[in-house]
C-alpha cells in the first residue's frame, strides 16, 4: 500500500476549489495543499464578479468551508509558484500538482493607438474596482463624458454598468474604496458598447441584459440589425437569441431619459483606431454588415463606411488571455496549456508525470463559474488514475518537511485562519460604513491582518 | 446548552427562512434567517409563534383511544393492532374502497408524511382518495393538464422582470403571492417593480389591501371572472394585439379566436360588471406591455367557473407570449423532471367515484362527495376513514353533512397535533408532529419555485418522548396489515430487512427511511448532489434562473401548449349560452371568501400568540347594504343560505362591493380536549357550512366557495347576548 496521495493545487478560484474537494470526496486518503499568489483565496469570484452581483461570490464560501471540513486540506496564500518555489518543488512534497491559475492576461484589439493614455484592457479595470492588489495603483481617468467598451460579452456590460451606476449604487457593496472615490467623481454620462457584429451574435446572456432595465438607465440600441421575433420553436438557442432580441427592441422602442446616465449598445462596428496625441481623443470605427462566413455562421465585413466617437476612455472587453507559467509548455495560439483531459502534454504530446491543468488554464477562458466544476472532475479523475496505476512520481520530503520548506522559503505565507483575519476584518470595516465589506488592497496591510500584527 | 438551527417555516408557501434557538429542549426564539439567500423576508407572525403551535395546551401526546364518549390514552403498538385488524375486517367483507382517506395542507408540507401516506394508500389498494386540494387548487391542476399535458407543471411568476400584472382573484398583500407557487417577498417586489413603473391591474370584488394599492382595481362581479378575461381575449383579438409565442408552440388558437370573437363584449361586460370601455384599456395595457402576466389564485378557483377562468387567463398569457418569457409565468425545472417522474412512476388512477361517476384530479376525489358516499349505502360504500393532518369538516362544503357523515363511521382515524373539529367523532387519536420536530428536504416544491432554491429543512428539537413522526406510523399500519406498502410487492420485506440491519447494528439510519426518497429524487434528477443541498443549512441558490425550458417539459401528445381543449370550449359556450343572473329576493347577497396573513386556513387560528386583538371572522359588509339592513359596526347577524346557518359580527367596510359579503374560511373549528379537563375551544364561525355540496365546477369539482348566496337577518337582543356569553366562556380557556 503507497503511502496516501498528496496534491498541491496552485490558485485558489473556482476551478482550484472544484478540484480540490473533488480530490478530497473521491480518495479519502488525500491531502491538499491550495496556493494562491494572493493572501486571499477565490481568483475571480473575488476579483471579477461585479461588486454589484454579490450574492455569486458565495460559491467559494461553500466549497472553503468543505475543505476545510474535511481537515485534510490546507490553504497557502501569498505565495508564489515560480518565484518562492518551483514546480520541482512542488514534485518534491507532492504526486501530482494542479495548475489552476486561469488567465490572467488580456486579449489585444492590434489597432493603432492602443497603448495611448485612456486606453486599457477591461480585465484591469475589473480587477482595480474589485480591489487586486497588483491594481490598487492603477488610475482611470474617468474625467471624460464618454466612454467606450469594446466587446459584446458580460464583463462588457459588467464594465458599462459599474461605470454608470454613480455612487450611492455601489457605496453597498464591496467594490475597492479607491474605486468608489473615484466612481464619486466620475463624470462619464455615457457608455458606448461596440459589437462587431449584430444583436443576434452577441453573448450578452439574458439576465444581463434584462438587469440593465432595473437601473435608471437611458439605454439605446443602435445597429441591431434585429429580424424581429420569429414563431415559437423548440431549439434553446435559437429561443435564447430570440429573447435577446427582443429584449433589445424593447430597449429601442422605450422613450428617451434625457437626464439619465446613457448606455448605448452599438452593434456592427468594429475598431479602427485609437487616435489622440497624448491620450485617448477618439475612436474610429468602421460600419460592418454581417455575410455568411461559409460553416452557416455570420461574419462581420467591413462597408468602408468610417466614423468617429470621441471618448476620453477606452475599455477593450475583448477577452482574458492565459499567461505561460514558469516551467510549463504553453499553447502561445490558443492561450493554454496544452493538455489531454487535463494531464499536461510536452511537444510530443507524450504526458508530463505529475503535471495536470484545470479551468481557464485548461480550455481557454469561457463558461461561467459552474462549468470549472466538470472541468475540474475531468483533470481530478485522470489524476487518480495516474495515482493509482502507479505512473506519478512519489515525493521525497514528507509533511514535516514540506512545512519546513515552507516557512523557510515563505516566512509571509497566509494561511486559512490568516484569510479569515482579513475577512473579518474587511467585513468589520464594512458594517461601519453599512457597506458589505471593505476590502484589503495592499498586500503588506494584508499579511500584517493576516498575521494579527495589526 | 444553547444551540441555532436553522430551517424554513412550514405553514405557507413562503417558504420564510427561520433561525430557531434552543435552549435545553426548550426553543426560546424564532427569528428570520437573514442568511437565507431567497426566502426570509416574508417572516409573520406565524412562525413566529410556531413554538407555541408546538406546545398546544390539548396536544395529543401519545394515541387516545375513543371508549364510549371518552377518550384513554394508548400505546403506538395497540393503536396500530387495533387499527389494522378493523381496516383488515373492512376490507375483507366490504373490498378496498370501503376505506376513504383524506388529508389536508399541514401533510403536503412534509414531504416524508406525503410520500409516505400515497404509500399507505396504495398499500389499502383504496379509490375513495380525497385531499384538501379538491376544495383548494383542482383548476388549476386541470388546465395545467389540458393545456401542456401534465397535472403538475406549474409556472411561477417572473416578477422581477414584470412590467404589466393582471392579478386575478388573489389578495398578494395578505398572501405574499403565495398559493401554488412559492414567490417570496413577492408583494413587495410587484410594489418594487411598480416603483419602476410597472402597471399593476387587480381583479377583485373587494377593494383588498393589494386592490388600494393597484394602479387599476377592477371590482368584477363574484365568479365572473372568466366573462372579463374573454373579454380581454376578445379586444387582444379583435384588435390584433397578439404576439407570436416564442418559447413554446401552439395550437387551438383558431378555436379560441373565434370563441373570443363570437362573444358579444357589451354581454361579456354585463356579466363581469366591468364597462366595455375598462376591458378595452385593460386589455391593450396587458397587451402592449413589453413584459406582462396574467396571474389567478383562489378567488377565481374556488368558484363554479373556476376552470375556464383559469383556462382563458393562460391562453391569455398564451397568446400574448407569456409563457417562459422574461416578466411572464415562468417555467422552472428544478433539480429533477418531477413530471417525468410521476409520470413513470405513479400512472394517473382511473378510480370513479361510485354515486357521481366522477374521475380523480391529480389522484384524489373531491371533498364535496365525501359525506354521500359515506351515507349512501350500496357496495362501496365508505365505512371507516383515515384523516391525515385533515380537517375536511371545516375545509369542505356544507360541514353539518360531513359531520353527521363522519358519525356513523365504523371507524375513523385523526392524524394530527390536536383534536381538530373534524376528529369530534375519531375512534382513534394519533399524536402528529410539529415541523419543528421534522428535518427533510421537500423535494416536490423544486418546480413551483420562482427561482433555482432548494433548501434542507433541519430540526430544531425531537418530537416529544414517545411521539413518532407521520411517515413511521404510515409504515408501520401498512406492515401490521400486511399489505404491501407503495402497493409494490417487496417493500414490506425490504423494510423489515432494513430495520433488523438497523437493530442488530445498532445504526438507526440503516433502517429505511424518507431520507432515501429525497435523495433518490435528488440523484435521479443528476444535476445536484443531495450532500451538497445538505452542506447548505441557510439554502441554495443553486444556479441563475433561465428562461426556455418550458417547450422540452410539455407532455401534450403534440408538444404544443393546447389553447382551446374541447372540454373547456364547450363549458364556456355553455356559460354564454346561460341567461346573466337574476335577482334572487330570497338571498339577494353573495358570500365571497379572504385571505389573513395570519391564517392558513383551518390551521392556526386557535393558536396561542396569533391574533393578539381580535381573534374571529367576521362578516364584511358594505355601508349601503348596512343601512338597507340597518345594521351597525359590530353588530350580530345571522347568515343564512340554502344550506345553513351562522352567526357573526359585522364589519362595515367600504371595501366591499354592494351586495357581496366577505366571510373568512378556516374559523370556527374547535380544538377539543380529549383528556376532558378543559372545554372545546373555537373563535369565530364556520362559514363553510352555508356552502353546498352538491353544486360544483363540472371540470374541477370544485364547490362555489366564493359564489354562495346568502341573506343576512339581523339577531335579536337576547340572541346577542347568549351569544357573546357562549363565545366569551369558549375563548376564556385559551
Amino acid at each position: 500500500m503507497s503511502a496516501p496521495l498528496r496534491v498541491a493545487i496552485v490558485g485558489s478560484g473556482p476551478a482550484g476549489f472544484y478540484a480540490a474537494n473533488d480530490l478530497l470526496k473521491r480518495d479519502p486518503a488525500s491531502r491538499v495543499e491550495l496556493f494562491d499568489r494572493l493572501p486571499t483565496p477565490g481568483g475571480l469570484v473575488r476579483s471579477g464578479v461585479s461588486p454589484d452581483h454579490a450574492a455569486r461570490r458565495e460559491v467559494i464560501a461553500t466549497y472553503e468551508r468543505l475543505a476545510m471540513a474535511s481537515h485534510r486540506f490546507r490553504f497557502h496564500g501569498n505565495i508564489e509558484i515560480g518565484r518562492q518555489l518551483t514546480h520541482e518543488d512542488l514534485l518534491r512534497c507532492h504526486h501530482a500538482v494542479i495548475y489552476a491559475c486561469g488567465s490572467a492576461g488580456d486579449r489585444r484589439l492590434g489597432i493603432p493607438g492602443e497603448d495611448l493614455p485612456g486606453s486599457h484592457a477591461a480585465t484591469s479595470f475589473v480587477s482595480w474596482y474589485n480591489g487586486h492588489p497588483d491594481f490598487a495603483a492603477q488610475s482611470f481617468d474617468l474625467s471624460c463624458e464618454r466612454a467606450i467598451v469594446i466587446g459584446n460579452g458580460n464583463v462588457a456590460l459588467d464594465v458599462a454598468r459599474m461605470l454608470l451606476l454613480g455612487h450611492d449604487r455601489l457605496h453597498p457593496t464591496d467594490v475597492a474604496d479607491h474605486a468608489l472615490r473615484a466612481f464619486a467623481e466620475s463624470r462619464i454620462r455615457e457608455v458606448v458598447v461596440l459589437g462587431r457584429r449584430g444583436a443576434a451574435q452577441c453573448a450578452f446572456t439574458t439576465p444581463e441584459l434584462l438587469e440593465l432595465g432595473h437601473h435608471d438607465l437611458d439605454v439605446r440600441v443602435e445597429h441591431a440589425a434585429s429580424a424581429g421575433a420569429k414563431p415559437a420553436g423548440r431549439d434553446a438557442r435559437a429561443y435564447a437569441v430570440q429573447l435577446k432580441l427582443r429584449l433589445l427592441d424593447e430597449y429601442a422602442a422605450r422613450a428617451a431619459l434625457p437626464d439619465a446616465r446613457r448606455l448605448v449598445l452599438r452593434f456592427l462596428n468594429s475598431p479602427l483606431a485609437i487616435v489622440g496625441r497624448d491620450r485617448v481623443e477618439t475612436l474610429r470605427v468602421v460600419r460592418n454588415r454581417l455575410v455568411s462566413g461559409g460553416r452557416g455562421d455570420l461574419v462581420a465585413e467591413s462597408t468602408g463606411e468610417i466614423s468617429e466617437i470621441t471618448a476620453g476612455l477606452v475599455l477593450r472587453a475583448v477577452g482574458y488571455r492565459g499567461l505561460p507559467v514558469v516551467g510549463l509548455p504553453f499553447d502561445a495560439a490558443r492561450g493554454i496549456v496544452p493538455n489531454v483531459g487535463g494531464r499536461i502534454v510536452g511537444e510530443n504530446r507524450r504526458p508530463m508525470r505529475g503535471a495536470y491543468v484545470a479551468g481557464w488554464l485548461k480550455r481557454g477562458p469561457s463558461g461561467v463559474i459552474g462549468t470549472n466544476k466538470g472541468c475540474s472532475q475531468e483533470t481530478v479523475a485522470c489524476l487518480l488514475q495516474d495515482f493509482a496505476g502507479d505512473r506519478l512520481p512519489i515525493p521525497d520530503i514528507d509533511d514535516q518537511g514540506t512545512q519546513r520548506l515552507l516557512t523557510e522559503r515563505c516566512p509571509d505565507r497566509v494561511d486559512y485562519l490568516g484569510w479569515k483575519k482579513i475577512d473579518r476584518h474587511e467585513r468589520l470595516g464594512g458594517m461601519d460604513q453599512q457597506r458589505l465589506r471593505v476590502k484589503l488592497v495592499d498586500l503588506q496591510r494584508m499579511t500584517a491582518v493576516a498575521s494579527g500584527r495589526f | 446548552m444553547i444551540r441555532t438551527v436553522f430551517t424554513h417555516c412550514h405553514y405557507c408557501v413562503c417558504l420564510c427562512g427561520v433561525k430557531v434557538t434552543v435552549d435545553n429542549d426548550e426553543v426560546t426564539s424564532i427569528e428570520p434567517d437573514r442568511d437565507n439567500p431567497y426566502t426570509w423576508s416574508d417572516f409573520c407572525r406565524k412562525g413566529k409563534t410556531a413554538a407555541e403551535t408546538r406546545k398546544h395546551p390539548q396536544r395529543l401526546m401519545s394515541p387516545m383511544k375513543r371508549v364510549g364518549e371518552r377518550y384513554v390514552a394508548a400505546t403506538y403498538e395497540e393503536a396500530i393492532a387495533d387499527i389494522a385488524s378493523r381496516l383488515k375486517r373492512i376490507i375483507a367483507e366490504h373490498g378496498a374502497d370501503a376505506v376513504g382517506t383524506y388529508h389536508g395542507n399541514p401533510l403536503g408540507f412534509s414531504f416524508a408524511g406525503s410520500i409516505f401516506f400515497a404509500g399507505l394508500l396504495d398499500a389499502l389498494g383504496t379509490g375513495n382518495r380525497y385531499w384538501v386540494g379538491s376544495v383548494d387548487q383542482n383548476n388549476t391542476h386541470v388546465v395545467q393538464q389540458a393545456m401542456y399535458g401534465s397535472e403538475l407543471i406549474a409556472m411561477p411568476p417572473d416578477i422581477d422582470e414584470c412590467k404589466c400584472f393582471l392579478l386575478v382573484g388573489m389578495d398578494p398583500a395578505q398572501s405574499k403571492f403565495g398559493w401554488t407557487e412559492v414567490v417570496p417577498n413577492g408583494w413587495t417586489r410587484v410594489l418594487n417593480a411598480q416603483a419602476g413603473g410597472a402597471d399593476v391591474i387587480v381583479v377583485d370584488p373587494r377593494r383588498s389591501n393589494s386592490a388600494e394599492r393597484a394602479n387599476t382595481h377592477l371590482a368584477v362581479l363574484p365568479g365572473q371572472d372568466w366573462a372579463l378575461l374573454l373579454g380581454l381575449l376578445h379586444v387582444t383579438f379583435e384588435e390584433r394585439l397578439e404576439r407570436p409565442a416564442t418559447a413554446v408552440p401552439l395550437s387551438g388558437v383558431g378555436t379560441l379566436r373565434s370563441l373570443a370573437l363570437e362573444a358579444d363584449l357589451e354581454d361579456l361586460s354585463a356579466r363581469c360588471g366591468i364597462p366595455v370601455p375598462v376591458i378595452r384599456d385593460v386589455a391593450r395595457r396587458f397587451a402592449k406591455a413589453p413584459r406582462a402576466m396574467c396571474v389567478m389564485h383562489t378567488g377565481v378557483a374556488h368558484n363554479l367557473t373556476g376552470t375556464i377562468a383559469e383556462w382563458l387567463g393562460n391562453a391569455l398569457n398564451a397568446v400574448t407570449d407569456r409563457l417562459d418569457t422574461p416578466g411572464g409565468r415562468r417555467f422552472e425545472s428544478g433539480y429533477m423532471d418531477l413530471v417525468k417522474i410521476f409520470a413513470g412512476f405513479a400512472p394517473p388512477t382511473t378510480h370513479r367515484t361510485r354515486l357521481r361517476n366522477l374521475p380523480a384530479i391529480a389522484g384524489f376525489h373531491a371533498l364535496a362527495e365525501l359525506a354521500d358516499e359515506i351515507i349512501t349505502p350500496g357496495k362501496g360504500q365508505i365505512r371507516a376513514m383515515i384523516v391525515a393532518a385533515g380537517n375536511p369538516v371545516v375545509s369542505g362544503p356544507d360541514s353539518a353533512a360531513l359531520d353527521q357523515a363522519f358519525a356513523g363511521l365504523d371507524l375513523l382515524v385523526a392524524v394530527d397535533t390536536v383534536q381538530r373539529e373534524s376528529h369530534r367523532h375519531a375512534h382513534w387519536l394519533i399524536p402528529g408532529t410539529h415541523w419543528l420536530e421534522r428535518e427533510g428536504l421537500h423535494a416536490l416544491f423544486a418546480g413551483i419555485m420562482d427561482k433555482p432554491f432548494a433548501q434542507y429543512a433541519n430540526q430544531a428539537l425531537p418530537p416529544p418522548a414517545g411521539i413518532r413522526e407521520e411517515w413511521s406510523f404510515f409504515t408501520d399500519l401498512a406492515l401490521a396489515m400486511d399489505r404491501p406498502m407503495f402497493g409494490k410487492r417487496g417493500v414490506n420485506g425490504f423494510i423489515r430487512a432494513t430495520r433488523w440491519l438497523a437493530h442488530v447494528t445498532g445504526r438507526p439510519q440503516l433502517a429505511m427511511n424518507p431520507r432515501w426518497v429525497e435523495w433518490l429524487l435528488v440523484a435521479s434528477g443528476r444535476q445536484l448532489k443531495y450532500g451538497d443541498i445538505r452542506k447548505h443549512p441557510h439554502g441554495w441558490l443553486y444556479r441563475e434562473k433561465r428562461y426556455g425550458d418550458l417547450a422540452a417539459a410539455i407532455r401534450t401528445p403534440d408538444k404544443t401548449v393546447h389553447c382551446a381543449p374541447p372540454a373547456f370550449v364547450d363549458e364556456c359556450r355553455r356559460h354564454l349560452a346561460e341567461p346573466r343572473s337574476l335577482a334572487n329576493p330570497e338571498f339577494p347577497l353573495m358570500m365571497i371568501n379572504r385571505r389573513t396573513r395570519e391564517s392558513m386556513n383551518s390551521w392556526l387560528n386557535e393558536t396561542p400568540g396569533l391574533f393578539e386583538q381580535l381573534r374571529s371572522n367576521s362578516v364584511e359588509i358594505h355601508p349601503q347594504d348596512a343601512a338597507t339592513l340597518q345594521l351597525e359596526d359590530g353588530a350580530w347577524t345571522r347568515v343564512i343560505s340554502a344550506t345553513g346557518a351562522i352567526e357573526l359580527p359585522v364589519t362595515i367596510s367600504p371595501g366591499a362591493r354592494p351586495g357581496v359579503i366577505t366571510i373568512a374560511h378556516g374559523w370556527g373549528s374547535r380544538i377539543f380536549d380529549p383528556g376532558e379537563t378543559l372545554k372545546a375551544q373555537s373563535f369565530g364561525a364556520n362559514r363553510n357550512k352555508l356552502v353546498a355540496r352538491t353544486l360544483l365546477d363540472p371540470l374541477s369539482q370544485t364547490p362555489a366557495f366564493n359564489t354562495t348566496r346568502v341573506r343576512l337577518e339581523p339577531l335579536h337582543a337576547s340572541a346577542q347576548v347568549t351569544m357573546h356569553a357562549s363565545t366569551s366562556e369558549e375563548a376564556a380557556v385559551s
